[in-house]
């Protein structure tokens, strides 16, 4: 039989198992997708839309260094890409699966070509769909003509499929390797950022040439380099296919299928402790050294972090960047809704820095292994989130600066500082209380999930909110009632983890 | 020789279900307890009790003549125990973890990397200092978490089933490590199923029986 047709077979097999989906659930998937779809679809696509349409948006995106800022953008998303491959591949398949698509004699390019192409043009769909967002509003506002919004999208729409192939590239390679290349690719996007001339020499400075309001002569040469560009990189597909070791994929099959299971039974922490990156480097880095023992744990939790470096970069950037947001925020118009960004985005920043909370809830439902009572070990883990928050309100606020705004460091620093312990206070969050999964009937179905969404989302739903609470007091003046309430609400969080603590 | 744990008739029962029958024995100071007795018996739910993680609903436990309670600091400090899996800290080598744990002890951190390195060597793993935990085998975890559990000071050493996943060679070793600690004066209870480290180390033993009274023999 040919390769093809024992594919056909397998596929076939496969298709007739248990529990496959039933018609009903398909139907039922249907119609929740068309109640969904204008009820929270249609209304935030609409929000972004008009937040684009912003007078003050409309002229960064109409500015003259927007098509640099879209090269750099693409550069980063092309980074982002590789190092998601490092931790989730394109092709990952059911564990059942992959003996059978990967442990016989057909080639794997062969046998796994469907999944990949499958999820390739979800990733390039996606790319497609962020330029085309901005491009529909430039080209509805008339700032851009309607041909070069669809030059835009459409070679948006290929680099979206060399995005694909680094995916790719970044399961099949050695993750040691992976993490180089994409800082490397990452750190010429930033460098083309700051020497645009270089941007010409750029797959991602090609796209970012045709962005639409920006006439730069020769888009029509850098498209065919583009054309060029994508059909290199699809060529080596097969290649990468072929290279992948079903070690990995078993790997990663395994994992995911665990962390599925886990997000399914609302244990996210398991499921995101899963994922979390494993430390590979700077193994003979000093982290415990002979300080007082603040610095001391201030040091190994900083050495623990950065033996993690993307994850460790990644978060200290992202930060920096939520600084910004914050500082930024109190003097702008409908400022709270930066700051809810902002402080959402640092909250989520911050878990790169609070690993040290996650160990001292474990150790707190050991056996005492250190001479600490729990809360003295949580206290010394407050220190490096503490010190990230403080790196990060100088870097948001000289930012700020730099961008022509007026930083408030008031407002960064309380919302930094109510972030950490929201950090603290999720660390001991326990597993999830069997009344949520009680049953919701509704027209939309049961809406239990609503209870478990809200619950697993609480700690960033607070930071958000308070984020947002504290940039909107500080913008009317009420300083003194922003520094009261948050840390009125930070003794609260504090409270509520000790009585965590207690019930573990 | 004064009792350093004295238990009697206590058992575990939560919503009807019996964890542990009611048991009775008495430790002095400085001897060994193995506690026997098949799946099931009761051996882990004992240890939790006597480690203050889990209060007996009958009967009493004492413990250097107190209630075994973890929140209290004078216990913590006084009894060590390896149950289940420790917290581990996965972004440091073997060795700093080890000395982080012993430098929260009191000690300072010359002595406690000493002190670490000694563990690393006692148990065998003096090659893997330098890894990270999830690039150990299953033998290795439980010789690592072994040598955290010995890493902090104590006067009492719980210790459930040791011998998992460890070769004769290795259970050899922690055979030699608990009787290093038995002529340091320790008080030890360990759960087993294996009976060369039983009849190398105990001096007494308790049979546990699912459903009866444990005997101490």
């Amino acid at each position: 039989m040919r390769p093809a047709d024992r594919l056909q077979v397998l596929r076939r097999a496969y298709a007739q198992r248990a529990d496959l989906r039933g018609l009903g659930e398909h139907a039922y998937a249907v119609y929740l997708a068309l109640l969904l779809g204008p009820l929270v679809g249609y209304p935030v696509l609409r929000a972004a839309v008009l937040a684009l349409s912003e007078p003050a948006v409309l002229a960064v995106l109409g500015s003259s260094g927007a098509a640099t800022g879209a090269g750099v953008v693409f550069g980063l998303l092309l980074a982002a890409a590789l190092w998601f491959g490092g931790l989730y591949g394109p092709v990952t398949l059911e564990p059942a699966l992959v003996p059978l698509w990967a442990g016989t004699d057909i080639p794997r390019s062969r046998s796994l070509a469907r999944t990949f192409v499958g999820r390739g043009l979800v990733m390039a769909g996606l790319v497609t769909s962020a330029a085309a967002l901005p491009t529909v509003v430039l080209v509805h506002t008339r700032a851009a003509s309607v041909g070069a919004g669809v030059s835009f999208v459409l070679m948006s729409a290929g680099f979206g499929a060399i995005a694909a192939i680094a995916w790719l590239a970044g399961q099949a390679g050695e993750r040691r390797f992976v993490w180089l290349v994409g800082a490397g690719i990452s750190g010429l996007a930033v460098l083309t950022g700051v020497v645009p001339s270089l941007l010409a020499l750029t797959p991602w400075g090609w796209v970012g040439a045709a962005w639409p309001t920006a006439d730069t002569p020769g888009v029509p040469a850098r498209a065919l380099l583009l054309a060029a560009a994508v059909a290199v990189a699809c060529s080596t597909a097969p290649r990468l296919l072929d290279s992948l070791t079903v070690m990995r994929l078993g790997e990663d099959a395994e994992k995911w299928h665990a962390t599925s299971v886990a997000v399914v039974s609302g244990d996210i922490a398991h499921a995101m402790g899963r994922l979390r990156a494993r430390p590979s480097s700077g193994r003979t880095w000093r982290a415990v050294r002979d300080f007082e023992r603040s610095m001391r744990f201030l040091v190994a939790d900083a050495v623990g972090g950065m033996r993690t470096p993307v994850r460790f970069s990644v978060g200290l950037l992202t930060l920096a960047c939520a600084g910004l947001l914050l500082a930024v925020a109190p003097a702008a118009q409908a400022g709270w809704v930066l700051a809810g960004i902002g402080s959402g985005l640092g909250y989520l920043s911050l878990g790169v820095f609070s690993d040290g909370f996650r160990h001292a809830t474990e150790a707190a439902v050991s056996p005492a292994l250190y001479g600490y009572s729990d809360a003295t070990l949580f206290a010394l883990h407050f220190t490096l989130p503490v010190v990230a928050s403080a790196v990060a309100l100088v870097a948001g606020l000289v930012a700020a600066q730099a961008v022509g705004g007026a930083g408030s460091g008031l407002a960064v620093a309380l919302t930094f500082g109510l972030a950490v312990v929201v950090r603290a206070y999720d660390a001991a969050k326990g597993p999830l209380p069997a009344i949520l999964l009680t049953s919701i009937p509704s027209p939309f179905g049961d809406l239990s999930s609503l209870n478990v969404v809200i619950w697993q989302a609480d700690a960033l739903l607070i930071a958000a909110t308070a984020g947002a609470a504290i940039a909107a007091l500080v913008h009317s003046g009420a300083e003194t009632t922003a520094i009261v309430a948050t840390v009125m609400l930070g003794a609260l969080l504090l409270a509520g983890l000790r009585h965590r603590l207690a019930r573990l | 020789m004064a009792d350093e744990i004295k238990v009697e008739q206590a058992g575990v029962s939560i919503a009807g279900q019996t964890l542990l029958s009611p048991v009775s024995f008495s430790l002095a100071q400085g001897r060994t307890l193995a506690v026997v007795g098949a799946n099931g018996s009761g051996k882990t739910t004992l240890l939790r009790v006597l480690a203050g993680t889990m209060r007996a609903s009958r009967g009493t436990v004492r413990l250097a003549g107190k209630e075994p309670d973890e929140r209290e600091p004078a216990f913590r400090a006084r009894v060590a125990a390896q149950i289940g899996m420790p917290a581990l800290a996965r972004n440091l080598t073997l060795r700093e973890y080890l000395v982080l744990v012993g430098a929260s002890w009191g000690s300072d951190v010359d002595a406690a990397r000493r002190r670490a390195d000694a563990l690393l060597e006692e148990f065998g793993i003096a090659r893997l200092a330098h890894r990270f935990p999830h690039e150990l085998s299953s033998g290795q975890t439980r010789m690592y978490v072994l040598a955290l559990t010995f890493a902090r000071p104590s006067s009492v050493l719980l210790v459930d089933e040791p011998e998992q996943r460890l070769d004769p060679d290795r259970l050899v070793l922690v055979g030699d490590a608990l009787v290093a600690r038995q002529a340091q004066g320790m008080t030890i209870v360990l759960a087993s199923h294996s009976t060369s480290l039983v009849e190398r180390v105990a001096h007494e033993v308790l049979t546990l029986i699912e459903g009866d009274a444990g005997a101490a023999g």
